[in-house]
């Protein structure tokens, strides 16, 4: 059947439900749609906010179609106006960008001085805010009448908005910091060339009275640590210049929105969290390809059933946008489409377009435009466009393959939905153990967000980059401990024994011919990455990889697959940090197995969980691969072994540990096990299970067994970066939860005795991990052990 | 990063004590004469040295008193350096009372200079530890006084003095309003201007401001190699100097004063401001001429 793609939408929209029953009603259905949720139809909600609105701002908000506004942004405009600094945590398209604008402006009205600094994530970002804010500025022009018309436009057009970043002309930037009133921007920018040559902008600044944060929730792990304290040296610029501004942000929805905030300015702040939007029904369905044969074992390609559901979909005139992991992938799905709708149904084929990041102002709005006026169907992109960029809505989205948070799952799902239609989402399980979780357990998509995001400003390599930016902007005093923390101290010493700071009349001053803010990357820790490089070709880099991973990956001898080629490496420079590596075509991969031991250096804090003990330490890491393993494609058999003497790494990071009671261990032995395997097992769905809870992917943190520290055989799980970044510091706290995670995985797994989908290696990370206490390592350790473990846990 | 700041965050990070040298500097301010304490940094441990010279002696002056604290001062007549012409002074005057060339007649700065007299004026160097933002050390400056000219240097002894030094720039622009440059409009003023509103110290607003560097292009670019300051000292001026420091060696110079004390090594950085002076001063003369074409450099000269 084909629908008539003429006429305008019904009020309600697609009727999804007659969709989906369509297709499991076809004869060729194998099962594929796992679940359907639906989420209820939510209308409006409205308020006014305590004072009204400035009679310009609400003719210019009528002049573009708000007749009223919905009661986040009333809510977020009555905080504001009491001076509070505040987060707005509502979906997409909820409106959150006029709950900080319209503060703003009216703030900017009342006071012709006053400025104002928006950052974003991306500087697509900023140019399509920047044209929300001009529009709404010209509306504010137009709409001004009545005395005091004239001066009031004047006001107005004092506010020009100017995009200050990178491609930003020399004239152009001169004009902005001369006279530029509400400026856009991005932390890169403040970091590099704002706060150093704070001098040039002394009149933004001395009046500088709201910095807008949006989308915080991408402001985790190492670039949220970053972000974090280049937030603290603008309010200390700022603090100088005489200003103290408030801060508007607003995020994703996230476990710990107003905890994230608070970590990355370093003031308190109030949340709006109650989404006044309308929205209408939602179909939330978890779509599982089918296995490829009776063995059950291997299952269809994920790309393959979204491309078949795009095509339905578009046939049916249902605008969709697909969401996938990787631009191959993108493309692949585009293709496919393409060539299928050319197939069946001629002219729909070039109603489908791809979406890829680097298009020009121009050509994404050709494409909305196109969107809008119903004449393309379908856009293939990839996870980068999720954020708030506006490409208008369409009926339905297809998320392939769990994208790596939540947060990411209903910002993908949130493109879908014109107000009051209903809207569909498609999630397509991969055939990876997360994805295979989710798709059992599909409440984690509509229930609440379970996973947080982590910072840790105070990470000594972190921190320390900024405290010699900070002395660059201005002599650090006594009360820079207080905004930067108490690791402070001791960085500055660090860097004065560096020469880096000299000690003048009880202040500290930069004192070195470096530009400090040059060697800060915000969005690494340091630069310690080895070269990959081919030797058959004129030593070409064809990649790289970083020192915490490359023992693991680039050993001698290794076999390396870089984006689907094999590679041989025949030299590991570990001085130079290269891997001198050529092509080379075989049978078989290699499996290195590593050597890992942790020291405590520092118990940060303890609890009792149950009756076991949990702790919260600083730790030394330190692993050596010490030999790699042959092993033959497809077989999994080893057919050689090599011993390597490589030297020992060593990472200062942050460790939770966790040693199971007397009580614990002697349950398993009384089964019969082993309570090492049984830790082995927790170990590795432990760092399966962490992702669900913060925002980090798998490869992020790393687990070892040790009972070289308390005595008795201790599961530490730790970040893989010098310093840590908050990721199992979150694990600690919720650290019950997480077992109960992992045993409801363990059980949910159909194996019988184990496999890497649960108590086994993650695929993802080859390396066999050799753990002091546990002789010969467990590659799948019993799962019967694990179970018995977590379970004793769990009953009191 | 380097390895040894690594391992001392490292330390941090395992939750040892820091390391490094105790806390802050000492609490004193910056005591009276030439060597304002430095805490704990300064001390050489092990062998004994022999305390550097004061700077008194080296640079020899006096403390300038400013609303933003204290720098240091030297000054000189600048006929007491040996090679210094003394009727600079006289030339200088009849360049400005002379009709000078057409596009000097034209230039705004020229003309402040001209109305106010030569007495108003005031060359301008600054020594920095930067190519922009950092710190500021040195200005160096020269004016006319009743046909004599006076070498001026203004010296941050460590960054704390540098707000003084700003505020001790505008003051002596406040009473010599016009100021010659050599690359002035793009480098030295807008530099003072950074740093004056970084540190809110007093701005220094010149009511005019001759640039050489516009100058010496607009007359002398097609036939020279470039217009850098030592290609025209020697192209238009026929001199040559010999030792001068590097310009890049100039800031760690600085930096390791403040650290060590030393003020031996300043002189270098001094001899290199005042000589930068003096060339511009007579370039300036050499520029209110009309018709002196510049020499060029003989084919095959060594390059001292």
């Amino acid at each position: 059947m084909s629908a008539d793609l003429t006429t305008p939408l019904p009020l309600r929209g697609h009727d999804f439900d007659a969709f989906l029953a369509r297709i499991t009603g076809e004869r060729h259905y194998a099962g594929q749609v796992a679940h359907v949720g639906r989420l209820p139809e939510r209308p409006a909600r409205h308020a006014e906010p305590t004072a009204p609105l400035p009679e310009v701002l609400s003719r210019a908000l009528a002049a573009r179609g708000i007749e009223r506004l919905y009661r986040h942004q009333a809510e977020a405009i009555d905080l504001a106006r009491l001076g509070h600094h505040v987060v707005v945590v509502t979906g997409t398209a909820s409106g959150k960008t006029l709950a900080y604008n319209l503060p703003v402006l009216e703030g900017l009205m009342a006071d012709p001085d006053a400025t104002a600094l928006y950052l974003f994530p991306t500087k697509a970002l900023a140019q399509d805010q920047l044209k929300g804010l001009t529009r709404l500025l010209e509306s504010m022009s137009d709409a001004g009448t009545g005395p005091g018309a004239d001066s009031e436009v004047d006001l107005i057009e004092s506010i020009k908005p100017g995009v200050y970043d990178g491609d930003t002309s020399q004239s152009a930037r001169r004009k902005i910091r001369d006279t530029g009133r509400l400026v856009l921007s991005n932390p890169d920018m403040l970091h590099r060339a704002l706060l150093p040559y704070h001098g040039r902008w002394s009149r933004f600044l001395s009046r500088l009275r709201y910095v807008i944060v949006d989308e915080i929730h991408t402001y985790r792990g190492i670039f949220g640590s970053n972000v974090a304290n280049v937030l603290r040296r603008l309010r200390r610029v700022a603090a100088h210049h005489g200003a103290d501004p408030q801060f508007l942000s607003s995020s994703a929805t996230i476990a710990n929105p107003v905890e994230l905030a608070e970590a990355l300015t370093g003031v308190a702040t109030r949340a709006v969290t109650e989404d006044g939007s309308p929205r209408g029904p939602r179909w939330f369905v978890t779509w599982n390809p089918p296995h490829v044969d009776r063995a059950r074992v291997e299952r269809r390609s994920g790309n393959v059933e979204a491309m078949e559901i795009l095509v339905r979909l578009v046939r049916e005139g249902v605008s969709t946008i697909v969401f996938c992991k990787a631009r191959v992938v993108a493309e692949l799905i585009y293709k496919y489409a393409h060539d299928e709708l050319r197939r069946r149904d001629g002219a729909l084929a070039g109603r489908l377009t791809p979406y890829r990041s680097g298009y020009l102002p121009s050509e994404r709005r050709a494409i909305e435009k196109r969107l809008f006026d119903g004449e393309l169907l379908g856009v293939v992109s990839t996870n980068a466009l999720e954020l708030g960029i506006d490409i208008g809505s369409l009926d339905a989205s297809i998320v392939v393959g769990f994208p790596g948070t939540f947060a990411s799952v209903w910002q993908q799902s949130g493109r879908a939905g014109r107000g009051h239609q209903g809207s569909l989402t498609v999630f397509v399980a991969y055939d990876d153990p997360i994805d295979q979780y989710l798709a059992r357990h599909p409440d984690y998509f509509l229930g609440q967000a379970p996973e947080a995001a982590a910072i840790d400003p105070g990470n000594p390599y972190i921190l320390a980059g900024h405290v010699a930016c900070a002395a660059f902007e201005l002599p650090l005093g006594p009360e820079d401990e207080e905004l930067f923390g108490p690791l402070t101290s001791g960085v500055r010493n660090a860097l004065e024994a560096e020469n880096q700071l000299a000690p003048l009349g009880g202040l500290h001053y930069f004192s070195s011919t470096d530009f400090p803010a040059q060697k800060v990357n915000l969005r690494t820790i340091s630069d310690d990455t080895y070269s990959i490089v081919d030797l058959t070709n004129g030593d070409r880099v064809i990649g790289m990889v970083d020192a915490i991973s490359a023992p693991e990956l680039v050993y001698p001898e290794a076999i390396y697959l870089h984006e689907g080629e094999t590679w041989f490496v025949k030299r590991l420079d570990m001085d130079q940090k290269v891997a001198y590596v050529e092509p080379v075509s075989v049978d078989y991969y290699t499996q290195p197995v590593l050597d890992t031991s942790l020291r405590v250096t520092e118990r940060r804090e303890e609890r009792w969980s149950g009756p076991e003990r949990l702790t919260l330490n600083r730790a030394t890491v330190t692993w050596a691969t010490t030999m790699f393993k042959k092993i033959q494609f497809g077989s999994t058999d080893s057919i050689g072994y090599k011993n390597l003497t490589l030297p020992p790494q060593h990472l200062d990071t942050v460790a939770l540990g966790w040693s199971p009671s007397e009580a614990v261990r002697n349950a398993v032995r009384a089964d019969g096990r082993k309570p090492a395997e049984g830790l082995s097992g927790i170990r590795n769905l432990m760092i399966t299970v962490l992702p669900l809870f913060v925002m980090c992917d798998r490869s992020d943190v790393g687990g070892v067994i040790d009972s070289s520290n308390l005595g008795h055989p201790t599961l530490f799980l730790y970040d893989r970066f010098a310093g840590g970044v908050g990721f199992t510091e979150r694990g600690y706290t919720v650290w019950e939860e997480m077992v109960a995670e992992a045993l409801r995985l363990l059980e949910d797994c159909p194996c019988v005795d184990g496999c890497p989908s649960c108590v086994g290696l993650p695929i993802l990370r080859p390396a066999q991990h050799q753990d002091p206490d546990v002789m010969n390592g467990f590659p799948i350790p019993d799962k019967g052990a694990a179970r018995v473990m977590l379970r004793s846990l769990l009953e009191p | 990063m380097t390895d040894s700041l690594h391992e001392r965050l490292g330390a941090l990070a395992r939750g040892g004590r820091p390391t490094g040298n105790g806390g802050l500097g000492a609490g004193a301010p910056s005591m009276p004469g030439s060597t304002p304490s430095m805490g704990v940094a300064a001390l050489s441990v092990g062998r004994r040295r022999r305390p550097p010279p004061d700077l008194a002696d080296i640079l020899p002056g006096e403390e300038l008193r400013t609303d933003r604290g204290v720098c240091w001062r030297h000054e000189r007549p600048l006929d007491h350096w040996p090679g210094v012409d003394e009727s600079l002074a006289e030339r200088l005057n009849s360049a400005l009372v002379d009709p000078p060339p057409d596009d000097l007649a034209r230039d705004a700065g020229w003309g402040a200079w001209r109305e106010r007299g030569l007495d108003s004026a005031l060359f301008l160097d600054l020594e920095t530890t930067g190519l922009a933002a950092m710190p500021v050390f040195l200005c160096g400056l020269l004016s006319c006084h009743r046909g004599e000219m006076t070498f001026r240097l203004l010296l941050a002894r460590d960054y704390s003095e540098e707000a003084a030094l700003l505020s001790a720039v505008a003051e002596e622009l406040s009473r010599r309003p016009v100021v010659v440059t050599f690359n002035g409009k793009s480098y030295d003023l807008p530099y003072l201007a950074e740093r004056a509103g970084r540190l809110k110290a007093p701005p220094s607003r010149p009511v005019g401001h001759l640039d050489l560097l516009h100058v010496a292009r607009r007359r002398w670019a097609t036939r020279l190699p470039d217009c850098r300051l030592k290609t025209l000292e020697w192209h238009v001026l026929g001199r040559r100097r010999g030792g001068d420091i590097d310009g890049a060696e100039i800031p760690d110079t600085y930096h390791r004063f403040v650290r060590d004390r030393d003020p031996r090594p300043l002189v270098r950085v001094m001899a290199h401001n005042l000589h930068d002076l003096y060339t511009l001063a007579e370039l300036t003369v050499r520029a209110a001429r009309t018709s002196v074409p510049a020499p060029t450099l003989p084919p095959g000269s060594p390059d001292i």
